[in-house]
């Protein structure tokens, strides 16, 4: 309900309201993002970008819908090229330009997740960070609902042989 | 696997969370909250063409009602190029963008991400792109990296503008008030060289620290910047000068009046002049060349500076007037900036002709007039 009220402020040129959205967002967005592309500037711009999108269409964004998939849809879709696009660079000059930038000695999660595909990245981001269903993925991203699950069961069993 | 994707560490989350919330708390305030009759114009447009088309077809001033419509909703817009991409999602070729807009810098990466470095203007590459230089708050020179962090900052009592750098970078010549001084590029021994013109921007000769500027009376002067002395001037142009430019080798300076082209050799030697086929744009040497572009009224030109000979065709034509002209890193490709289209057109030079173009580009760079394009340099991988 105060995410109604933050949009209908926002809407009417309350900086309070509009912030209280930012903060409510900006940290899953961001990390969603980061989980993704494995690098943190590129994050940052990915999370504005899809809040700045939020600002520019603000006006028309309708009240009754969820904020949250909304902003999500944009920053991972946005995430998912990015990380394409740098998977290919890598490839063509044969080197890991998505490695993690710090790893601790004992986080294993993040080098495991950088070793998948983005597409596998995302829907397990989407289903295990953002807590979506495979029926809200598969509308965020425009793909069958069998084609999240099986990019989720073929993700975590590739994350669990990296985790072993 | 939530809490171990919510434990992963981010570097840099605090400040990250920061500048973005400036960010957007600026493109909020400088939004224009949209009206209902905006909010509902796809419907309002719909009903009006419904109810135009029903009053032509049965009326007899239904002309009329037609016309009015087209008065109230279509005013005369330039088109552009069609099929051009609502966003900018990728750079044709290698290389980053640098995008001035009135209130902010931008770069673009080639996967067309976009960063806001800040309300910078007169933004410049350093030459391998390593570093940005442009002006804060009117009066601060200022030196930063491609991700917004600042590297120093030299406060002037005068207005600061128009930053360029030598060539190896470690001089940068910029205009305080009507004065050329230049400043080493870690930002010290900053010195007085001269008079200038304060709306053109000085130019490096490339391998040297020689700088070409325009000084009071419309008189181009090259001065040794190191040795403070003047090695030559031109006589002064007849009309207005906007820009000058060295070709990479350094032989040749050219110098680009409102009306006119006049290209120098490096001691000063005149190597022609021509008139340009309407208002000048811009110019720019193609990489490795002595071949320029020249933005001029609607026409964008290729043309060899030894000979100034203009091409039987122009490259591309978009009317009234195209503006910037920036050319990739490797040469291949040549963005022109169409601001009554607000699209940015890449034309593809080298190889096979083709023709790339990006629409609403005030927008993506959240500005109300088109930007500038401010330079595209190599890639830092």
């Amino acid at each position: 309900m105060a995410e109604r009220a933050w949009i209908r402020g926002a809407q009417r040129g309350s900086v309070s309201d509009l912030e209280a959205l930012f903060r409510e967002h900006w940290s899953r967005a961001y990390r969603a993002a980061y989980l993704i592309v494995h690098d943190a500037a590129a994050a940052e711009d990915i999370a504005q970008e899809a809040f700045l999108a939020a600002v520019r269409n603000l006006d028309r964004f309708d009240r009754r819908r969820p904020f949250g998939p909304w902003l999500h849809r944009i920053a991972v879709n946005r995430a998912i090229d990015w990380a394409r696009a740098a998977k290919l660079r890598a490839e063509a000059e044969e080197q890991d330009v998505a490695a993690p930038e710090r790893v601790e000695p004992d986080e294993r999660m993040l080098p495991a997740l950088a070793s998948l595909d983005p597409d596998h990245r995302a829907v397990i981001v989407l289903r295990y960070l953002l807590e979506y269903t495979p029926g809200e993925i598969a509308d965020l991203l425009d793909l069958p609902r069998g084609t999240v699950n099986s990019r989720l069961r073929r993700g975590l069993d590739k994350l669990k042989e990296r985790l072993e | 696997m939530k809490r171990e994707l919510q434990r992963v560490e981010i570097p840099g989350e605090y400040d990250a969370r920061r500048r973005t919330w400036e960010v957007v708390r600026a493109a909020y305030l400088e939004r224009r909250p949209v009206s209902w009759p905006r909010r509902h114009v796809r419907s309002l447009a719909l009903t009006a063409a419904v109810v135009a088309i029903v009053a032509a077809a049965v009326t007899p001033p239904g002309r009329s009602v037609v016309n009015s419509i087209r008065d109230a909703v279509g005013r005369e817009k330039v088109a552009g190029v069609r099929n051009a991409q609502r966003e900018l999602v990728r750079l044709p070729a290698p290389g980053r963008l640098l995008v001035q807009s009135p209130r902010a810098a931008w770069v673009v990466q080639q996967d067309g991400s976009r960063r806001r470095l800040g309300p910078y203007r007169d933004a410049a590459w350093s030459p391998h792109g390593l570093f940005v230089a442009g002006v804060l708050n009117a009066r601060d020179l200022v030196a930063l990296e491609p991700n917004g962090k600042v590297r120093w900052e030299k406060p002037n009592k005068r207005r600061a503008a128009l930053p360029r750098w030598s060539f190896e970078g470690f001089r940068i010549a910029y205009l305080a008030g009507s004065t050329l001084r230049v400043i080493a590029g870690d930002g010290t021994n900053d010195r007085a060289i001269g008079p200038a013109s304060s709306s053109v921007a000085p130019a490096w000769r490339p391998g040297t620290h020689q700088v070409a500027y325009v000084g009071p009376g419309g008189l181009v002067r090259v001065v040794d910047a190191d040795a403070r002395t003047l090695l030559w001037q031109t006589p002064p142009e007849a009309n207005g000068i906007r820009a000058l430019t060295w070709s990479d080798d350094s032989a040749r300076l050219l110098v680009l009046g409102d009306h006119s082209v006049s290209v120098y050799s490096a001691s000063g030697r005149v190597v022609g002049r021509t008139p340009t086929p309407g208002v000048a744009g811009a110019a720019a040497f193609a990489p490795g060349s002595h071949r320029f572009a020249l933005t001029a009224g609607p026409q964008v030109l290729l043309i060899d500076a030894d000979t100034l000979r203009f091409p039987r065709r122009p490259l591309f034509t978009g009317a009234p007037a195209l503006s910037d002209a920036v050319w990739s890193p490797d040469g291949d490709w040549l963005a022109i900036g169409w601001p009554a289209a607000d699209q940015l057109v890449f034309i593809r030079v080298g190889g096979m002709p083709k023709l790339d173009a990006v629409s609403n580009v005030s927008r993506q760079f959240r500005s109300r007039t088109f930007p500038g394009l401010a330079g595209w340099t190599v890639s830092i991988d």
